[in-house]
């Protein structure tokens, strides 16, 4: 079992490596089929390790395994050590099972790319930083895969380097990135200081004792693993970078930027959870910034054009879900949400994808509609996506944001105050969403539609059609492992490694799921009042609030904030230095200093003039030196 | 007369042996073939040769949990000896893959293309390298001031004809009498203080030296020790004694300079090591502080002068001049931390020197010319692999991850701090910010010069030369390896370095 | 024991070792500075066998013995380089042996 976990991980970068060794040697295709080839293998090792730990007892399934220690230093030892444990493998199964279907979509949406080697490489190379980053049995390769998903991320999103656009999505996305990577490494510094050790086991059990309860200490190491958790899932304050980074390819969105890397944070929180328990305000403040992201995303996400940053800021406010239920301590309902998540989100970007495809790289839903009599299958999958989104039974996501409003029902006044947030961000997904659905779909064929679309068979190529239909009977049925109140899959199976809060039951919980769908079945109701065809009444609710137009079409004017409090007094501060410090000091004063060592270099060249007899000159007197100063010395 | 053979334990002497039974093997075997397949006969078998010799040196290696003397008490079986063997075996192989086709494109000095005779000398060449890597083999198990000397020569004047091996252009002959001179000078200073210390302790064997060096004549033993390490310094390259270093690495072909710059190295390293700390634990205050500052003399010399280097070959072989200094600090620092250190470093140290010479090798293959930082211009876009591989290794000799001399370097300056010598991490640290400049010289010489700079490749696009790429490529596994496996390669070392007593 | 004492022969040998060191630094015919090594070698050959004798033990001995087969192979390929040099068009001079500098 050991073994297949390990051939998980490592058959991703395998695959990278061959892909970059081959160069041309293989075709682009091949590269596409090797990466996801490589994913499939991992897909069917996690299976394996999945049925392994299926078939013991609860309690036993949580062990580790070291390949070799890394590095020793005194107590503390870094090893290569993967946890195979509930949890992780819970996360394998997403990433690589939702993974390889991207890949396989990949290979025809990338299809005819120059650099399609390379596109597949980054691909594969991606899926095994986020196995390593779930597979990671202690906080320091944790970290690693971490920091690696970051730079692949990067790497994909600007995958289209001609595009200045991309280039600076990528950076954008980077940096804010490293920042929640500094605020992890930090905390990191901090256990090991205090605990000596970052293997989970050890970490967990010494913690209590090390830091002790909601002391500095432990509130400083939990506000820096949610530094890095907020960061790397894109929730408010450092949200800005997720919708910028759909300047990538779309199947790059899908597997990144929705199903995979941006749930990180929910699974580092699951994961760190004793010591979030340690610091308990913080794990609320997780959960409270869930809570404002759940709304303020899906309030930007009604007035994008994009079709793909409607999406993307859905993502946002769905991880808000997921932090609400990992914030709260429900973390089955939050890997829940995230796992159906996975699927449903995954779809609707991949069906972006064939409507832009057919569309020629449009993504501006003002010029789409009427899609839905051209490309009725696509139209099917993407409704499918809209309802499991919009949260409406029978779909996946019913269940799972069921679970997740379930849990903060029960979980005390805090929890109400969340369940609101929930309850108006059910109304806004199912407002946005249909909002675009109807755009896009609905109404009559555009001009541009009649002048550009074209079409193929199956509306794609089979290629992209087939995993998105797999994702599509997966959003139907993916719900049905944990119903709220029924049976729960998914507590049960994670409990082990983090124990849930319980559900709200009985009346609270009927009446919490009622409520919820009832606010989504009027979200999609004022949707068609609204959308439906073309009508004058959005333009008329911008008109008599302009300031809440300018508010949401500006993003809350987060990224100028951002602008004035930090880039511009940064920028003014390095212009101050780079006059006054960097001028006078390193470039006149360093540079006579470089000048002058260089000189003494040239000096030495000389004294090698290339006569032999210098050289053992040359030795003779240094025998001579040392000869002396040994006999002086002694 | 009583004459008694003494025992001989056939096992500890098994690499050595391999090695100069297939050297004598291609060399006589491979005169008889027709011209055209010599290379490839004297390839695979030097290349077999060298594997077998360094797979006995890791058997032994598993075997010996205590050192034992053999040969009348003159040479080591211990787990330091097989693991520089090892070490030395394995740069001779990647040599192997780096000579492979290098008379394919011969360089010339001023440019003019030399007549290409794929088939000249080959069969000699490999049989003097197993030769030279035999002379190392047999060097570093020497516990004999005797079997120091002997195995001194053996692998000198095996590298002495190997440097000027292309003896159609001058400037490899010139390189080559160069260091026969000043070699053979530096060989008489250390065979002058062998018989020093022999007249004061009436013995050549190591551990005989140190136990009668407490009633020894004190003038002959220091005067002795003072020499022996000029010939040791002069070995490793230690500035002041150094000065051949650039020539030769410059003039001798790129297979032999790569092969060169890695072995010797440890060879004499190792050797140092374990003569001062056998022989002269007694006096111990005269050679740590004498190594010091030895190191920093080369640290302070080796960077500077590489500052102002236009020629890559040149540079490196500065670069190598100031990587002793390095190298010097954990023997200097006289602990057992220091021991592991040096060894450590030397893995990944003994890696990257062959595969950056090997990168360089394959640009003047393109080129039909000494490589110099000017027609470097563009080569990290023409061929990414190299130009990856290469920004690697000069990251690595600043000593940032992602090659193993990253920990080397901090565990070499671990142990100079363990002795309290903190003044010595500091020239180190210094000299490292120094380096930096140069190594990313040659990144931004790759990636940063413009396209009009460029040398056009000599006759079209490079033929395909796969035993270098995989020289390369193996050269960046170790290089990388040894980080990624650095805690196990860390215990080997303890291992290896077990059978030595040190002062501190 | 006979003849002079151990001080005189390591004075001799010090005195050609000097002899050696120097011509190796001063002279610039290739062939006299190998000459000049030889000496060397042989003034270190002088020593050790005078510390042997010294001392009574055999090593010394034999160790002069294997250096004399060092210094012949050593001299060996000398003279080999310096033919092969004379194929070029070059003087006998160690010091306009300059391309390879600074």
């Amino acid at each position: 079992m050991t073994g297949a976990a390990w051939t998980a991980l490592v058959s991703p970068a395998v695959a990278v490596v061959l892909i970059a060794l081959a160069g041309e040697r293989i075709t682009r295709r091949g590269a596409g089929f090797l990466a996801a080839g490589a994913t499939l293998v991992s897909f069917v090792a996690t299976l394996v390790v999945f049925f392994a730990l299926l078939g013991r007892d609860a309690e036993e399934r949580s062990e580790s395994s070291t390949l070799w220690t890394w590095l020793s230093a005194g107590d503390l030892r870094f090893g290569f050590e993967i946890a195979i444990d509930p949890l992780s493998v819970f996360m394998m199964l997403v990433v690589s099972g939702v993974g390889f279907l991207i890949l396989s979509y990949a290979v025809g949406y990338m299809h005819g790319d120059v650099e399609e080697r390379r596109y597949h490489a980054y691909k594969a190379l991606f899926v095994f930083s986020m196995l390593l980053l779930v597979q990671a049995g202690n906080l320091l390769l944790l970290l690693a895969g971490w920091g690696m998903v970051g730079l692949s991320s990067y790497l994909l999103i600007n995958f289209w380097h001609q595009r200045g656009s991309a280039v600076r999505a990528g950076k954008k996305a980077f940096i804010m990135n490293a920042f929640g990577d500094a605020t992890f490494a930090l905390a990191l510094f901090i256990l090991i200081a205090e605990t000596g050790t970052l293997s989970f086991a050890p970490v967990f059990e010494r913690a209590p004792e090390a830091l002790g309860e909601g002391s500095t200490l432990a509130t400083l190491v939990a506000l820096g693993l949610l530094g890095g958790a907020v960061a790397k899932s894109a929730q408010i304050p450092l949200h800005t970078w997720l919708p910028d980074a759909m300047e990538g390819p779309t199947p790059v969105s899908a597997l990144i930027h929705a199903a995979t890397m941006v749930t990180a944070g929910v699974y580092l929180i699951a994961r760190t959870n004793p010591l979030f328990e340690l610091a308990v305000d913080i794990q609320h403040l997780a959960a409270i910034l869930g809570g404002v992201t759940i709304v303020v995303a899906g309030l930007i996400a009604l007035v994008q054009t994009d079709i793909k940053r409607v999406i993307a800021y859905s993502t946002m406010s769905q991880i808000g879900y997921m932090f609400v239920g990992a914030g709260l301590g429900a973390y089955g309902a939050g890997l829940f949400h995230l796992m159906t998540h996975a699927f449903f989100k995954a779809l609707l970007f991949m069906a972006a994808g064939i409507v832009i495809h057919a569309l020629a790289g449009e993504q501006d839903i003002r010029k789409m509609g009427g899609l839905g009599r051209e490309l009725p299958w696509t139209f099917r999958f993407m409704l499918i996506g809209a309802l499991a989104l919009a949260a409406i039974p029978p779909f996946a996501g019913f269940f799972s944001k069921d679970a997740v409003l379930a849990s903060a029902a029960n979980a005390g006044k805090l929890g109400w105050v969340l369940w609101g947030l929930g309850a108006a961000g059910a109304f806004l997904t199912a407002l946005y969403t249909f909002r675009m659905l109807f755009i896009v779909f609905g109404r009559q064929a555009s001009g541009f539609v009649r002048e550009h679309l074209h079409k193929e068979r199956f509306e794609g190529p089979l290629a992209m059609a087939w995993p998105v239909a797999v994702l599509a009977v997966l959003a139907v049925v993916g719900g049905l492992l944990q119903i709220p109140g029924v049976w729960h899959a998914v507590d049960d199976w994670i409990h082990p490694v983090a124990e849930s809060i319980e559900e709200a039951s009985g009346a609270t919980a009927i009446l919490s799921a009622l409520a919820a769908l009832g606010l989504s079945l009027a979200g999609i109701a004022v949707a068609w009042i609204l959308y439906r065809r073309p009508s004058r009444a959005p333009e008329r609710a911008r008109r008599t609030a302009p300031w809440a137009a300018q508010l949401l079409e500006n993003r809350f004017f987060v990224d100028e904030a951002y602008d004035v409090y930090f880039y511009e007094p940064a920028s003014r501060g390095a212009s101050f230095l780079h006059r006054f410090v960097e001028r006078p000091v390193f470039l006149t004063t360093l540079g006579d200093l470089g000048a002058s060592v260089r000189g003494g270099g040239r000096r030495l060249g000389t004294a090698q003039n290339g006569v032999v007899r210098s050289y053992a000159f040359a030795v003779a007197a240094g025998a001579a030196v040392l000869l002396v100063v040994f006999l002086i010395a002694s | 007369m009583d004459f008694r053979t003494p025992d001989i334990d056939w096992a500890a002497l098994a690499p050595v042996l391999v090695l100069m039974g297939t050297s004598a093997f291609v060399l006589l075997v491979g005169v008889f073939l027709p011209r055209g397949a010599r290379r490839g006969f004297s390839a695979t078998f030097t290349a077999l040769g060298l594997l077998c010799a360094a797979i006995a040196a890791g058997i032994l290696f598993a075997q010996d949990e205590t050192a034992s003397l053999t040969l009348r008490e003159s040479i080591w079986r211990d787990r330091l000896a097989e693991m520089a063997q090892i070490l030395v075996c394995g740069a001779g192989l990647l040599a192997v893959g780096v000579s492979y086709w290098e008379r394919r494109a011969p360089v010339d000095d001023d440019g003019t293309e030399a007549p290409a005779d794929e088939h000249e000398r080959i069969v000699e060449l490999y049989a003097l390298l197993l030769a030279a890597v035999g002379g190392m083999a047999f060097f570093v198990q020497a516990d004999n001031l005797m079997a120091l000397f002997l195995g001194l020569e053996w692998f000198s004047i095996a590298l002495y004809i190997l440097t000027a091996i292309s003896v159609h252009r001058l400037s490899s002959l010139e390189a080559g009498l160069k260091y026969l001179i000043v070699g053979s000078f530096g060989s008489a200073i250390l065979l002058f203080g062998s018989a020093f210390v022999y007249g004061a302790t009436g013995a050549l064997e190591f551990r005989a030296i140190a136990e009668a060096s407490g009633d020894a004549e004190r003038l002959f033993l220091v005067a002795g020790l003072a020499l022996i390490l000029v010939g040791l310094a002069f070995k490793m390259s230690a500035a002041p004694f150094h000065m051949w270093t650039p020539d030769v690495y410059q003039g001798a072909p790129t297979s032999i300079t790569a092969f060169m710059a890695a072995a010797t190295k440890v060879a004499a390293l190792v050797l140092t090591m374990r003569v001062l700390t056998t022989a002269f634990p007694g006096e111990e205050e005269l050679w740590t502080w004498g190594l010091a500052g030895i190191a920093c003399v080369s640290l302070v010399w080796g960077n500077l002068a590489a500052l102002v280097q236009t020629d890559v070959k040149r540079l490196l072989a500065y670069s190598s001049v100031s990587h002793a200094g390095f190298l010097l600090m954990p023997i200097a620092a006289g602990n057992e931390l220091g021991g592991r250190a040096l060894l450590f470093y030397l893995v990944s140290y003994a890696a990257m020197s062959v595969g950056s010479f090997a990168i360089v090798a394959a640009r003047e293959r393109e080129l039909r010319r000494p490589v110099t930082l000017e027609n470097l211009g563009g080569f990290g876009w023409e061929r990414p692999f190299y130009g990856v591989t290469m920004a690697v290794f000069m990251f690595g000799f600043i000593g940032l991850p992602p090659a193993g001399l990253f920990l080397g370097k901090f565990y070499a300056f671990a142990a100079a701090y363990e002795r309290g010598w903190t003044w010595l991490v500091i020239v180190g640290v210094l000299g490292t910010v120094i380096s930096i400049y140069y190594y990313l010289g040659v990144i931004a010489a790759m990636y940063m010069r413009p396209a009009e700079a460029r040398v056009a490749p000599a006759g079209g696009s490079p033929p395909r030369d796969l035993p270098l790429a995989t020289t390369v490529f193996l050269a960046l596994i170790v290089t990388v390896g040894s980080l990624v496996a650095a805690d196990p390669l860390i215990d080997l070392m303890r291992d290896a370095v077990a059978s030595l007593t040190f002062p501190h | 024991m006979l003849g002079p004492g151990i001080a005189s022969y390591l004075i001799v040998s010090v005195v050609l070792f000097g002899i050696g060191s120097l011509g190796v630094l001063v002279r610039r015919s290739p062939l006299i500075v190998l000459l000049s090594l030889e000496l060397m070698l042989n003034s270190a050959n002088l020593t050790l066998i005078a510390f042997s004798r010294h001392v009574g033990g055999e090593d010394g001995q034999i160790f002069a013995l294997a250096v004399m087969v060092v210094a012949a192979s050593e001299a060996v390929v000398g003279l080999g380089l310096i033919v092969a040099m004379s194929r070029f068009t070059v003087d006998l001079d160690v010091d306009k042996l300059r391309m390879l500098r600074g």
